[in-house]
């Protein structure tokens, strides 16, 4: 079965990468571990010490959540001007190899990269509080939540990857986009503890949904829009972005077979 | 070439890249602020400035996260204009062409580094000065000007560092950008967004050699509207001074190391 077949290549190739590159892979954990630290760190100071039991794990979470959500864009949809510049687009293409697994199967690394910095952060406010951030009063809805923040992730990721076959995404916009949302758009901070007018933004920010679950799920905070509501609300956005990635996908690769690849040279 | 031609091609360099690309020219004004936008949304909804006045002991929170942002842009670029410079040139096959071009490498490190460097710190000062005049007008603005004032100080011992990183990862052959964790190492150690008593007592230890927790003590001293005492400024001093000493030795040392190696086995 050719389909199988592609999936086992395209995962070892991944792994073999990810081995040959782990120096790399680790450093960009510590990077990463020690930027949300600064800022983990400097929000906590915000915080009295006595709040501590009840702030820290919220802010580990958040901060997990958009590790998650942040990590693929860059890995997925800031690497596609890779896979096109370096001739690799090319010759999946002819190998009728599928774009979306070879591009998805990227978030080990990035899930790797949000594990390792996430496990430094979490060490790193333990000893500051001294307080347990890994709590969870309901694990399985925290799983699944953190899972929906992923799949919407490498979903989004993947449109910006088509966008690169078709146009150019400065990766630096990447970025700022992500922290833009990181504070608008209900992940950081509770959507209720925004003023009113960003509340709206965050109810159509697809990330705010699964994160007010989050922070149900670790401390008990109740989601802005009941649990039940939020629920539905992630499943939406979740099954949109997926839907919204394949139908990307396709007018990218129709738009490559007949005019080529327009983001060669462009990072 | 001489010093003031390569500070003056540097310049055009600087200058060109901002002009020639609008929108990260864009980026780069506001990426400041989403700093303080992170720190100062994500904490307001955990907490109060008042507490993060009290545990920096700052008397003016809001114009200290300004000037901490500015701090730790600054210190990023810098080390970003002296590491991470050579190992683009590397990257794109011109790192040759510059090792043999008339001016010594030395030089070209040095003052390319340097004038890259002040000209980074310049504009994202700069880009939060209106932030500060907000704040508290023309005296929250000098005292802006006075971090940035200690930020230059602080930037001699940062270029040392960077062209030791550099010259590390040409020697050990590097491929990949594995010394960026430079810049986030100096920011986290130099203690920006909060006291450094609060990391681990190792932690601490390795910050007493890091520049840029002793540009943060005197951004805390111009935000504290304390009256700084002649100790303090001299202790921020000499420990700068020292830096400055420590890293353009190694760097100095560093570069004869290369000279010699390159010499024997070519620049690749």
């Amino acid at each position: 079965m050719p389909g199988m077949r592609h999936v086992r290549a395209v995962l070892w190739l991944h792994l073999v990468r990810t081995g040959r590159y782990m120096t790399g892979l680790v450093n960009w954990a510590v990077i990463d571990g020690l930027w949300i630290s600064i800022y983990v760190l400097g929000a906590l100071m915000f915080t009295d010490p006595k709040d501590y039991p009840v702030i820290a794990p919220l802010i580990f979470w958040a901060i997990l959540a958009w590790n998650l959500l942040s990590t693929p864009v860059w890995v997925i949809g800031n690497w596609a001007k890779f896979y096109i510049n370096i001739g690799v687009y090319e010759e999946h293409e002819l190998a009728g190899v599928s774009h979306n697994l070879f591009l998805s199967v990227r978030v080990i690394p990035a899930v790797m990269v949000a594990l390792i910095s996430a496990g430094f952060v979490a060490y790193l406010v333990h000893y500051v509080t001294g307080t347990n951030v890994l709590v969870a009063e309901n694990l399985v809805v925290l799983v699944l939540s953190l899972l929906a923040i992923l799949v919407i992730s490498i979903s989004y990721s993947l449109v910006l990857a088509y966008m690169a076959i078709i146009t150019q995404a400065p990766a630096p916009m990447l970025d700022f986009l992500n922290f833009l949302v990181f504070i608008v758009g209900g992940v950081g901070v509770p959507v209720d503890s925004l003023p009113p007018l960003l509340r709206w933004i965050a109810a159509i920010t697809p990330y705010s949904h699964p994160a007010e679950l989050i922070r149900w799920a670790s401390i008990g905070k109740e989601p802005y829009l009941g649990v039940s509501w939020e629920a539905v609300l992630t499943l939406g956005f979740v099954s949109a972005a997926v839907l919204l990635a394949y139908s990307m996908s396709r007018r990218a690769t129709r738009y490559a077979r007949k005019y080529g690849l327009r983001g060669i040279g462009r990072t | 070439m001489g010093v003031a031609g390569i500070v003056k091609a540097e310049l055009y360099l600087q200058i060109s890249w901002l002009r020639s690309n609008r929108i990260l020219f864009a980026l780069q004004l506001f990426w400041p602020y989403t700093a303080i936008l992170v720190i100062y949304v994500m904490g307001s909804a955990y907490g109060s400035v008042e507490n993060l006045a009290s545990a920096l002991g700052v008397e003016d929170p809001l114009l200290y996260i300004v000037a901490a942002s500015a701090i730790m842009f600054a210190a990023s670029g810098i080390i970003d204009q002296t590491a991470s410079v050579a190992l683009w040139h590397r990257w794109l096959g011109t790192l040759p062409y510059i090792y043999t071009s008339t001016p010594s490498f030395t030089r070209y490190l040095l003052v390319s580094g340097l004038t890259s460097s002040l000209f980074q710190s310049a504009f994202n000062f700069l880009a939060l000065a209106p932030a500060a005049f907000i704040i508290g007008g023309l005296s929250s603005g000098l005292r802006l000007f006075l971090v940035f004032a200690v930020m230059i100080i602080g930037a001699l011992p940062l270029i040392g560092l960077g062209i030791t990183a550099a010259i590390a990862s040409i020697l050990a052959r590097e491929e990949g950008n594995v010394l960026s964790f430079l810049n986030p190492l100096l920011v986290f150690l130099g203690g920006v967004f909060y006291p450094i008593e609060i990391l681990p007592r190792i932690l601490q230890e390795a910050s007493t050699i890091i520049p840029v927790r002793y540009v943060v003590d005197a951004a805390r001293l111009a935000a504290g509207f304390q009256t700084p005492t002649g100790q303090g400024i001299l202790l921020i001093l000499y420990s700068l001074a020292l830096l400055i000493v420590l890293y353009n030795g190694l760097a100095s040392l560093g570069v004869s190391r290369l000279e010699r190696a390159t010499r024997k086995r070519g620049l690749y």
